[in-house]
This record gives structure tokens, C-alpha cells and sequence, in this order.
């Protein structure tokens, strides 16, 4: 006896029975969502302590980037694991850990920005003719941080959807029953004799969702780069 | 090395080992606790129990909590082992980026490691592949970074092509290994080394994926066995030496990039 196929189980179904048609896309949705959380609010965080401290005298700035040099070495991974140690897996102790991660990496990026920026004439001449810190930063240093955050954000989004399928992988990144990439390639080496499909069709959808923010930074450096106009190549 | 460098050096090692020690314990509850079942921890593996017979385990910040040994051989050997596999990994990595990036080779496979993360080869791997589990942690921690290590040293040596001096001693008559090697990559080993030794972190994460995964014995595998037993002094200790490890990757490659 044979039985009409469902469109809805041609992709396979999951150790629960839940079809990947539905699964996936959730599961894509909440670790984009973990993703895209890290990387608006590092680039933040990252910007504003070297852009008060740039303006500061040279022993603070000195205190900075010895803080920046602490917090380099730290493997995201064994932080994770650390955390997890003292509590139960969640997504405060996720972002925590995949910010640690990107924090500092970042902030040398910005700190040194941020100094090109004072550098320059305009930002030079501003100081001299007498603004203060807080004008300099208002005037100059914050109108740079959109371009900063456009350009980092596909690079910090595909770092932390990858630190956010390891650790999730490792059982210490999303909470227990919520589904993401990480938990599905659990999922998928688990049981990928029987059910090859979730383990390809997570990798498969990882893998898209890296490349489609490639696309993204292409896309959005096209349209965000300054093109000349016909008057100013004349 | 100056004076200045040096005490820079120190302060941040004694700061990164009063960080390790200090934080853990701003968690309320002492490590007793946490150990029992109320503790509300989520991760529990329960085939790892303290003997009930024989001398109770000593409880110090320097034995291990399950089972009272003394922590330094046990990281010692833990160590030794991620060592043992990963350095040699990591140098045949960076060797073969340095011949494909001399020869211009690699095309598309320099793409897919780049762009094919750790997490997405590293279950195609284990499973389909069983009959190479030993050496699969090697084969893949040299592919993931041969692509990224290819193309930095590629950027480099087309910028060194064009430099002044290699031109001068192109004219001089000096051709093949022997202007590759003194006047293009010296120049720019450094460089590349100091930057690659900022992805020292990168690295042993990848590396402590690896060995979680392939159950390789190692610092990867000890720090997620006592964090699933919630041995708390075996993870500090752990953490501890895998940041200095790193720590002291770095700063020496941006010493002798100096």
C-alpha cells in the first residue's frame, strides 16, 4: 500500500517528528536573532570607552589599551565553558560570552579610529580653536559610529552565529529545548546515520545564512560608497 | 625587550591571574554548594561521581574537587597532549600556506577553507568518517587555517614583489629560492607572525572544539570535563593556563615583530 507523499516531509523530519521546513527557519530566526544582538551591541560598547578615553590624557589612554591587551588573549570558548560552570546554560550567559569574545578585537579597531579621526585636520583645528572634549566627540567622533557599525556588523554577524553554533554544539550556549543552529547540528551528528537530512540541512542553512551576509556587505557597500557625480569628476 | 615592555608584561599576567581566581567566587555560593543537587545547574554528568570509600578529597583552590589530586600534572599532561597535536598541526598549516602562497596555488580549496567553518566540517567528519577520528582533529585544524594563513601571507608577498629592494635585487641577478626566501619573505615574516599570533585565542578554541568532539584528550577535553563535574578549582586553573598560553603566543611574536 503506498501513501501520498506530503510536500511538508520532503525535507525530512527531525527525532521529534517536527518537519525541517518549519524547524529550520525557526531555528535560522533565534540564532539570527543572538547573532544580530551581538553584533549591534558590541561595535556600541566597543566605541564608547576608547572614544571618551581617546579624549583623555595619556595615562588614562595608557590604562585602555592596557585593559584592551587583558582582554585579547581570552578564548571566547573557554569563558563559555567557564560560565557555564557556575550557571545553567541561557541566553544572558550566550551574548555575554559571544560579546566577551568580540569586545576586544573590537576596541582595537575602534581605538584606532578613532585616533586616525583626531588626527586629521579638521579635528586638529577644532581643538585649537578652543572646543572642548565633549564638542569634539559630539561634532566628529559619534557621527563616525554608523559607518563603523555598517561595516563591521557582517563580519561580527558571522562570528558570532559560528561562536553561537559552537557553543550551543557543545551544550552550553542556548538554553535546553530551544531550538537553534547549534542545537540542530547536536541534533544532526547525533542521529546522522538515520537522519542525514539535519545534519545537512543545518549545515546547508548555516552556511546560506554566512553567505547571504557576504551578499549583504556587498550590497550595502555599494550603495553606502560614495560614487562621484559627473560634476565632481569634471 | 625595554624595561617598560617587560613590566607591562608582568602586570598583565599577575592581573590576568588575579581575574581568573577573583571572578568565580563573586558568584554567591561556595563550591560545595554548587556541586549539590540544589545548586539549579543544568549540565550534570552523572557517570562521574567522588568515591564514597577512602580518605575524603583535600579542598583547595590547588587539588581537584572530585578527586583530591594535586591540579599541576594533570593540567601538565593536558597541556602536553593539546600540544602535541595542535602545534604540529598549526606549523603544517602555515607551511603549506607558505609554499601555495609562493606558488600562487590553492584556487578554490584556499576558498573553502576559508569560508567552510569548523563547526559545519568538523560532525561531517566525525561520523562519516570514523576509520580516520586520530588523525581527523590534524587534518582539520590545518585545513581551517590554512586558507586564512594562504591569503595573509599572499597580501604580503605581493606587496614585498614590488618593494624597491627586491626589484634591486632582481637587477643584481638574484632569481628563485634564494630571492624568494631572503628578500621577500624575511622581510615579511614578522609581520605575518605577529598577526597571526593575535588569533592565538581562535586558535586553541579551535582546537578545544576539536577535541571535545573527537574525545582527544587534552585542555580542551579537561576544561569540559570539570566544567560538567563542576570541579570549579580545575577550571580555573585551566582557563587560567589556556590565557596565558595565549597570552604569551602573542606577546612574544609582537616582541620579535619589534
Amino acid at each position: 500500500m503506498s501513501y501520498p507523499l506530503e510536500f511538508s516531509l520532503t525535507a525530512g523530519h527531525d527525532v521529534f517528528g517536527r518537519t525541517l521546513y518549519s524547524l529550520l527557519p525557526h531555528a535560522a530566526l533565534r540564532s539570527g536573532a543572538i547573532a544580530t544582538a551581538v553584533a549591534l551591541l558590541t561595535p556600541v560598547i566597543a566605541a564608547t570607552l576608547p572614544m571618551f578615553l581617546s579624549l583623555m590624557p595619556r595615562r588614562a589612554r595608557a590604562i585602555a589599551l592596557w585593559l584592551q591587551d587583558l582582554l585579547l588573549p581570552l578564548p571566547s570558548i573557554m569563558i563559555s565553558l567557564t560560565l557555564a560552570a557556575i550557571t545553567r546554560p541561557g541566553y544572558g550567559i550566550l551574548l555575554l560570552a559571544l560579546g566577551l569574545g568580540a569586545l576586544p578585537a573590537q576596541m582595537r579597531y575602534t581605538l584606532a579610529r578613532t585616533q586616525e579621526i583626531l588626527e586629521q585636520e579638521f579635528a586638529l583645528q577644532s581643538r585649537a580653536l578652543g572646543a572642548t572634549p565633549w564638542r569634539v566627540l559630539r561634532t566628529h567622533l559619534l557621527p563616525a559610529l554608523p559607518g563603523w557599525m555598517r561595516a563591521q556588523f557582517p563580519h561580527l554577524f558571522g562570528a558570532a552565529l559560528i561562536g553561537e553554533a559552537i557553543l550551543s554544539f557543545l551544550g552550553v550556549g542556548a538554553p535546553i529545548g530551544e531550538d537553534t543552529l547549534g542545537t540542530l547540528l547536536l541534533q544532526g551528528k547525533e542521529y546522522a546515520w538515520e537522519a542525514p537530512w539535519i545534519l545537512a540541512g543545518t549545515s546547508v542553512t548555516l552556511l546560506a545564512l554566512l553567505g547571504l551576509m557576504g551578499l549583504v556587505r556587498r550590497v550595502a557597500n555599494y550603495f553606502f560608497t560614495p560614487h562621484p557625480t559627473p560634476s565632481a569628476k569634471l | 625587550m625595554t624595561l617598560a615592555s617587560v613590566a607591562r608584561t608582568l602586570s598583565l599576567l599577575f592581573a590576568l591571574a588575579v581575574l581568573s581566581f577573583v571572578w568565580p567566587h563573586l558568584i554567591p555560593g561556595d563550591w560545595q554548594l554548587l556541586m549539590g543537587e540544589g545548586s539549579g545547574i543544568s549540565v550534570v554528568n552523572t557517570s562521574v561521581k567522588p568515591a564514597i570509600t577512602g580518605p575524603p578529597p583535600q579542598v583547595s583552590s590547588l587539588h581537584t574537587l572530585i578527586s583530591g589530586q594535586s591540579i599541576f600534572p594533570i593540567l601538565a599532561h593536558a597541556l602536553g597532549a593539546t600540544l602535541l597535536w595542535s602545534l604540529p598541526a598549526l606549523g603544517t598549516a602555515f607551511f603549506i600556506a607558505l609554499i601555495t602562497a609562493a606558488l600562487s596555488w590553492g584556487g578554490l580549496l584556499v576558498r573553502l577553507s576559508a569560508a567552510l567553518p569548523l563547526i559545519v566540517l568538523a560532525p561531517w567528519i566525525y561520523v562519516f568518517a570514523p576509520g580516520w577520528v586520530s588523525f581527523a582533529p590534524f587534518a582539520l585544524l590545518a585545513f581551517h587555517w590554512w586558507g586564512p594563513w594562504h591569503r595573509l601571507i599572499a597580501e604580503r608577498l605581493v606587496h614585498s614583489h614590488h618593494a624597491p629592494f627586491v626589484q634591486a635585487a632582481q637587477a643584481r641577478g638574484i632569481h628563485g629560492w634564494n630571492l624568494f626566501w631572503r628578500y621577500r619573505w624575511l622581510p615579511v615574516a614578522p609581520a605575518c607572525l605577529a598577526q597571526i599570533s593575535t588569533q592565538a585565542g581562535h586558535v586553541l578554541s579551535g582546537s578545544v572544539l576539536l577535541e571535545i568532539l573527537f574525545r582527544r584528550p587534552g585542555l580542551g577535553s579537561l576544561i569540559f570535563d570539570s566544567v560538567l563535574r563542576r570541579d570549579l578549582p580545575l577550571v580555573q586553573w585551566s582557563l587560567l593556563t589556556a590565557t596565558f598560553l595565549a597570552f604569551g603566543v602573542q606577546r612574544l611574536a609582537s616582541g620579535h615583530s619589534r
